[in-house]
Protein backbone atom coordinates (compact mmCIF):
# COMPACT_ATOMS: atom_id res chain seq x y z
CA UNK A 1 0.00 0.00 0.00
CA UNK A 2 1.32 3.78 -0.80
CA UNK A 3 1.33 6.30 1.82
CA UNK A 4 -1.00 7.93 -0.71
CA UNK A 5 -3.39 5.41 -0.96
CA UNK A 6 -3.33 5.57 3.19
CA UNK A 7 -4.14 9.47 3.49
CA UNK A 8 -6.81 8.77 1.13
CA UNK A 9 -8.49 5.62 3.10
CA UNK A 10 -8.37 6.33 6.74
CA UNK A 11 -8.66 9.41 5.66
CA UNK A 12 -5.22 11.37 7.32
CA UNK A 13 -3.94 15.02 6.91
CA UNK A 14 -0.65 15.19 5.56
CA UNK A 15 1.40 17.77 7.37
CA UNK A 16 4.91 17.39 5.32
CA UNK A 17 2.90 18.39 2.39
CA UNK A 18 6.58 19.23 0.14
CA UNK A 19 7.49 15.64 0.69
CA UNK A 20 6.50 13.11 -1.69
CA UNK A 21 3.97 9.96 -0.67
CA UNK A 22 4.69 7.62 -3.55
CA UNK A 23 6.60 5.60 -1.08
CA UNK A 24 4.71 2.16 0.20
CA UNK A 25 4.90 0.16 3.46
CA UNK A 26 3.48 -3.55 3.99
CA UNK A 27 3.94 -3.38 8.34
CA UNK A 28 2.33 -1.00 10.69
CA UNK A 29 4.48 -0.40 14.48
CA UNK A 30 2.81 1.54 17.37
CA UNK A 31 4.57 2.40 20.27
CA UNK A 32 5.21 5.82 22.57
CA UNK A 33 8.68 4.10 23.73
CA UNK A 34 11.73 5.15 21.21
CA UNK A 35 13.35 2.40 22.26
CA UNK A 36 10.93 -0.26 21.06
CA UNK A 37 10.33 1.93 17.78
CA UNK A 38 14.40 1.90 16.88
CA UNK A 39 14.04 -1.95 17.28
CA UNK A 40 10.81 -2.80 15.73
CA UNK A 41 10.89 0.06 13.08
CA UNK A 42 11.59 -0.62 9.19
CA UNK A 43 11.52 1.14 5.96
CA UNK A 44 8.76 -0.82 5.05
CA UNK A 45 6.98 0.61 8.18
CA UNK A 46 4.55 3.52 9.12
CA UNK A 47 4.83 4.18 12.77
CA UNK A 48 2.52 5.72 14.83
CA UNK A 49 3.33 7.37 18.17
CA UNK A 50 1.23 10.03 20.17
CA UNK A 51 5.27 11.26 20.78
CA UNK A 52 5.41 14.97 18.74
CA UNK A 53 9.02 16.08 19.89
CA UNK A 54 12.09 16.46 17.83
CA UNK A 55 13.47 12.57 19.01
CA UNK A 56 11.15 11.05 17.01
CA UNK A 57 12.51 12.14 13.92
CA UNK A 58 15.89 11.12 15.06
CA UNK A 59 14.22 7.22 15.63
CA UNK A 60 12.36 7.78 11.79
CA UNK A 61 15.07 8.99 10.26
CA UNK A 62 17.55 6.63 11.39
CA UNK A 63 15.32 3.29 11.02
CA UNK A 64 13.75 5.38 7.47
CA UNK A 65 10.54 4.80 8.55
CA UNK A 66 8.05 5.18 5.73
CA UNK A 67 5.94 7.58 7.59
CA UNK A 68 5.11 8.52 11.19
CA UNK A 69 1.34 8.99 11.98
CA UNK A 70 0.61 11.35 15.27
CA UNK A 71 -2.85 9.99 16.85
CA UNK A 72 -5.89 12.15 18.27
CA UNK A 73 -4.60 15.25 16.13
CA UNK A 74 -1.69 15.92 18.31
CA UNK A 75 -0.49 18.52 16.44
CA UNK A 76 3.68 19.27 16.79
CA UNK A 77 4.74 22.32 16.12
CA UNK A 78 5.68 24.11 12.82
CA UNK A 79 9.26 23.71 13.70
CA UNK A 80 8.72 19.77 13.94
CA UNK A 81 7.56 19.63 10.48
CA UNK A 82 9.95 21.54 8.54
CA UNK A 83 12.62 19.62 10.32
CA UNK A 84 10.93 15.98 8.95
CA UNK A 85 10.56 17.88 5.59
CA UNK A 86 14.11 18.78 5.51
CA UNK A 87 15.07 15.08 6.37
CA UNK A 88 12.67 13.47 4.05
CA UNK A 89 10.38 12.27 6.66
CA UNK A 90 6.54 11.88 5.85
CA UNK A 91 4.13 13.11 8.99
CA UNK A 92 0.62 12.34 9.32
CA UNK A 93 -1.82 13.21 11.45
CA UNK A 94 -4.76 11.16 12.39
CA UNK A 95 -8.10 12.52 14.35
CA UNK A 96 -8.55 8.73 15.92
CA UNK A 97 -6.66 6.86 18.71
CA UNK A 98 -3.26 4.99 18.32
CA UNK A 99 -5.62 1.79 19.09
CA UNK A 100 -7.97 2.99 16.71
CA UNK A 101 -5.96 3.97 13.79
CA UNK A 102 -3.56 0.67 13.94
CA UNK A 103 -7.02 -0.83 13.90
CA UNK A 104 -7.78 0.28 10.98
CA UNK A 105 -4.41 -0.02 9.05
CA UNK A 106 -4.41 -3.69 10.45
CA UNK A 107 -7.77 -4.59 8.32
CA UNK A 108 -6.77 -2.37 5.28
CA UNK A 109 -3.40 -4.83 5.43
CA UNK A 110 -5.57 -7.40 5.35
CA UNK A 111 -8.23 -6.53 2.97
CA UNK A 112 -4.92 -5.76 1.02
CA UNK A 113 -3.03 -8.86 1.14
CA UNK A 114 -6.56 -10.80 0.60
CA UNK A 115 -7.04 -8.90 -2.24
CA UNK A 116 -3.96 -10.08 -3.94
CA UNK A 117 -4.15 -13.51 -3.70
CA UNK B 1 44.88 -1.72 25.57
CA UNK B 2 44.54 1.19 23.89
CA UNK B 3 47.81 1.12 22.21
CA UNK B 4 46.76 -1.88 20.26
CA UNK B 5 44.05 -0.71 19.08
CA UNK B 6 45.64 2.46 17.21
CA UNK B 7 47.91 0.23 15.39
CA UNK B 8 44.98 -1.03 13.24
CA UNK B 9 43.48 1.98 12.16
CA UNK B 10 43.71 5.60 11.79
CA UNK B 11 40.13 6.53 11.19
CA UNK B 12 38.72 8.23 14.42
CA UNK B 13 36.02 10.33 14.83
CA UNK B 14 35.19 12.03 18.25
CA UNK B 15 31.49 13.25 19.01
CA UNK B 16 30.40 15.39 22.42
CA UNK B 17 26.76 14.93 24.00
CA UNK B 18 25.68 17.32 26.22
CA UNK B 19 24.08 15.93 29.27
CA UNK B 20 20.87 16.82 30.16
CA UNK B 21 19.65 18.02 26.98
CA UNK B 22 16.90 16.05 25.30
CA UNK B 23 15.28 17.72 22.52
CA UNK B 24 19.18 17.13 20.48
CA UNK B 25 19.01 13.52 21.41
CA UNK B 26 19.56 11.56 17.70
CA UNK B 27 21.74 14.24 16.48
CA UNK B 28 24.83 12.85 17.21
CA UNK B 29 23.76 9.30 15.88
CA UNK B 30 22.74 10.71 12.76
CA UNK B 31 25.59 12.85 11.91
CA UNK B 32 28.00 9.14 12.81
CA UNK B 33 25.60 7.43 10.46
CA UNK B 34 25.87 10.03 7.71
CA UNK B 35 29.25 10.24 8.62
CA UNK B 36 30.30 6.17 8.18
CA UNK B 37 28.33 5.78 4.74
CA UNK B 38 31.32 6.96 3.26
CA UNK B 39 33.22 4.20 4.11
CA UNK B 40 30.40 1.49 4.32
CA UNK B 41 27.01 2.65 1.82
CA UNK B 42 25.10 -0.28 3.16
CA UNK B 43 21.47 0.32 4.55
CA UNK B 44 21.03 -2.50 6.85
CA UNK B 45 24.56 -2.10 8.27
CA UNK B 46 23.81 1.82 9.04
CA UNK B 47 20.76 1.17 10.21
CA UNK B 48 22.33 -1.12 12.80
CA UNK B 49 24.95 1.16 13.70
CA UNK B 50 22.04 3.85 14.11
CA UNK B 51 20.12 2.37 16.54
CA UNK B 52 23.23 1.61 19.05
CA UNK B 53 24.34 5.10 18.26
CA UNK B 54 21.28 6.15 19.26
CA UNK B 55 20.86 4.60 22.33
CA UNK B 56 24.37 4.99 23.52
CA UNK B 57 23.83 8.96 22.77
CA UNK B 58 20.40 9.20 24.68
CA UNK B 59 22.22 7.49 27.93
CA UNK B 60 24.84 9.89 27.96
CA UNK B 61 21.96 12.86 27.69
CA UNK B 62 19.89 11.26 30.56
CA UNK B 63 21.92 9.31 32.65
CA UNK B 64 24.87 11.26 33.30
CA UNK B 65 26.41 14.61 34.67
CA UNK B 66 27.99 16.35 32.86
CA UNK B 67 27.69 14.06 29.37
CA UNK B 68 30.30 12.58 27.55
CA UNK B 69 31.85 11.17 24.33
CA UNK B 70 31.40 9.20 21.33
CA UNK B 71 34.29 7.66 19.63
CA UNK B 72 34.08 5.98 16.62
CA UNK B 73 36.78 4.14 15.31
CA UNK B 74 36.38 2.44 11.51
CA UNK B 75 38.14 -0.69 10.83
CA UNK B 76 38.32 -2.34 7.40
CA UNK B 77 35.49 -4.73 8.39
CA UNK B 78 33.77 -3.23 11.47
CA UNK B 79 32.79 -0.42 13.47
CA UNK B 80 33.87 0.45 17.14
CA UNK B 81 32.57 2.80 19.34
CA UNK B 82 33.37 3.88 22.62
CA UNK B 83 30.80 6.03 25.07
CA UNK B 84 32.40 7.75 27.65
CA UNK B 85 31.15 9.53 30.80
CA UNK B 86 32.31 10.89 33.90
CA UNK B 87 29.65 9.65 36.67
CA UNK B 88 27.97 8.90 38.61
CA UNK B 89 27.88 5.56 37.05
CA UNK B 90 25.28 2.12 37.52
CA UNK B 91 24.47 1.37 40.99
CA UNK B 92 23.68 -2.30 39.80
CA UNK B 93 24.86 -3.55 36.50
CA UNK B 94 22.65 -6.54 36.79
CA UNK B 95 19.65 -4.63 37.08
CA UNK B 96 21.00 -1.88 33.91
CA UNK B 97 20.84 -4.68 32.21
CA UNK B 98 17.98 -6.11 32.79
CA UNK B 99 14.71 -4.92 30.26
CA UNK B 100 12.25 -2.77 31.78
CA UNK B 101 14.71 -1.55 34.63
CA UNK B 102 15.16 2.25 34.46
CA UNK B 103 16.08 4.99 36.48
CA UNK B 104 15.21 7.40 33.62
CA UNK B 105 13.68 11.48 35.29
CA UNK B 106 10.19 11.84 34.48
CA UNK B 107 10.92 14.40 32.34
CA UNK B 108 12.52 12.20 29.91
CA UNK B 109 9.71 9.57 30.00
CA UNK B 110 7.27 11.49 28.84
CA UNK B 111 9.77 11.97 25.62
CA UNK B 112 9.27 7.91 25.20
CA UNK B 113 12.76 7.28 27.14
CA UNK B 114 12.92 5.30 30.00
CA UNK B 115 11.31 2.01 28.81
CA UNK B 116 14.50 0.33 30.18
CA UNK B 117 15.42 -1.52 26.89
CA UNK B 118 18.18 0.59 25.40
CA UNK B 119 21.05 -1.15 27.06
CA UNK B 120 19.08 -4.22 25.50
CA UNK B 121 19.04 -2.78 21.48
CA UNK B 122 22.45 -2.52 21.76
CA UNK B 123 23.17 -5.83 22.49
CA UNK B 124 20.68 -7.26 20.22
CA UNK B 125 22.13 -5.27 17.19
CA UNK B 126 25.82 -5.08 17.99
CA UNK B 127 28.17 -8.17 17.46
CA UNK B 128 30.62 -7.02 20.26
CA UNK B 129 29.10 -5.61 23.57
CA UNK B 130 31.23 -4.33 26.96
CA UNK B 131 30.07 -2.06 29.60
CA UNK B 132 32.26 -1.27 32.82
CA UNK B 133 30.85 1.33 35.33
CA UNK B 134 32.20 2.92 38.55
CA UNK B 135 30.75 5.83 40.55
CA UNK B 136 33.96 7.53 38.30
CA UNK B 137 31.77 6.71 35.09
CA UNK B 138 30.91 4.27 32.63
CA UNK B 139 32.43 3.14 29.34
CA UNK B 140 30.44 1.40 26.99
CA UNK B 141 32.46 -0.58 23.71
CA UNK B 142 30.25 -2.06 21.14
CA UNK B 143 31.24 -3.06 17.42
CA UNK B 144 29.10 -3.74 14.60
CA UNK B 145 30.54 -5.89 11.91
CA UNK B 146 30.28 -5.90 8.38
CA UNK B 147 28.65 -9.38 7.48
CA UNK B 148 29.52 -8.90 3.81
CA UNK B 149 33.34 -9.09 4.56
CA UNK B 150 34.65 -12.87 4.21
CA UNK B 151 37.14 -11.59 7.18
CA UNK B 152 35.06 -10.65 9.80
CA UNK B 153 34.14 -14.70 10.68
N1 LIG C 1 25.99 6.10 31.06
C1 LIG C 1 25.26 5.73 32.12
N2 LIG C 1 25.56 6.17 33.36
C2 LIG C 1 24.84 5.79 34.44
N3 LIG C 1 23.80 4.95 34.38
C3 LIG C 1 23.45 4.48 33.18
C4 LIG C 1 24.14 4.82 31.98
N4 LIG C 1 23.57 4.18 30.94
C5 LIG C 1 22.57 3.46 31.47
N5 LIG C 1 22.48 3.63 32.80
C6 LIG C 1 21.54 2.96 33.73
O1 LIG C 1 21.07 1.77 33.14
C7 LIG C 1 19.64 1.81 33.03
C8 LIG C 1 19.20 1.05 31.80
O2 LIG C 1 19.65 1.71 30.62
P1 LIG C 1 18.87 1.46 29.24
O3 LIG C 1 19.49 2.30 28.19
O4 LIG C 1 18.79 0.01 28.99
O5 LIG C 1 17.38 1.96 29.58
P2 LIG C 1 16.87 3.46 29.81
O6 LIG C 1 17.87 4.42 29.29
O7 LIG C 1 16.50 3.60 31.23
O8 LIG C 1 15.56 3.49 28.92
P3 LIG C 1 15.50 3.43 27.29
O9 LIG C 1 16.91 3.26 26.82
O10 LIG C 1 14.64 2.27 26.98
O11 LIG C 1 14.94 4.74 26.88
C9 LIG C 1 19.29 3.28 33.06
O12 LIG C 1 17.97 3.52 33.48
C10 LIG C 1 20.31 3.82 34.05
O13 LIG C 1 19.93 3.55 35.38
MG1 LIG D 1 18.68 4.19 27.37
Amino acid sequence: MTIQQLIEQLPLQLLTTQLNVNGSFHDVYTSDLLSAALAKVTEDHVWVTVQVHQNILGVASIKQAAAIILSENLMPDKDLVSKAQEKGIVILLSPYTSFETSGMLYNMLKEEKNGNK
Amino acid sequence: MENTLSTTTDKVFLYDVIGAQFDTIGSKALAVKKMLNDYFPKNDYLRRLGVCVFEAEANLAIHTIHGGSIEVMIFSDRVRITAKDDGPGMKDMKKALTPGFSTAPESARQLGFGGGVGLNNIKRFADYFYIESSKKGTTLIFEVWNDDDPTTH
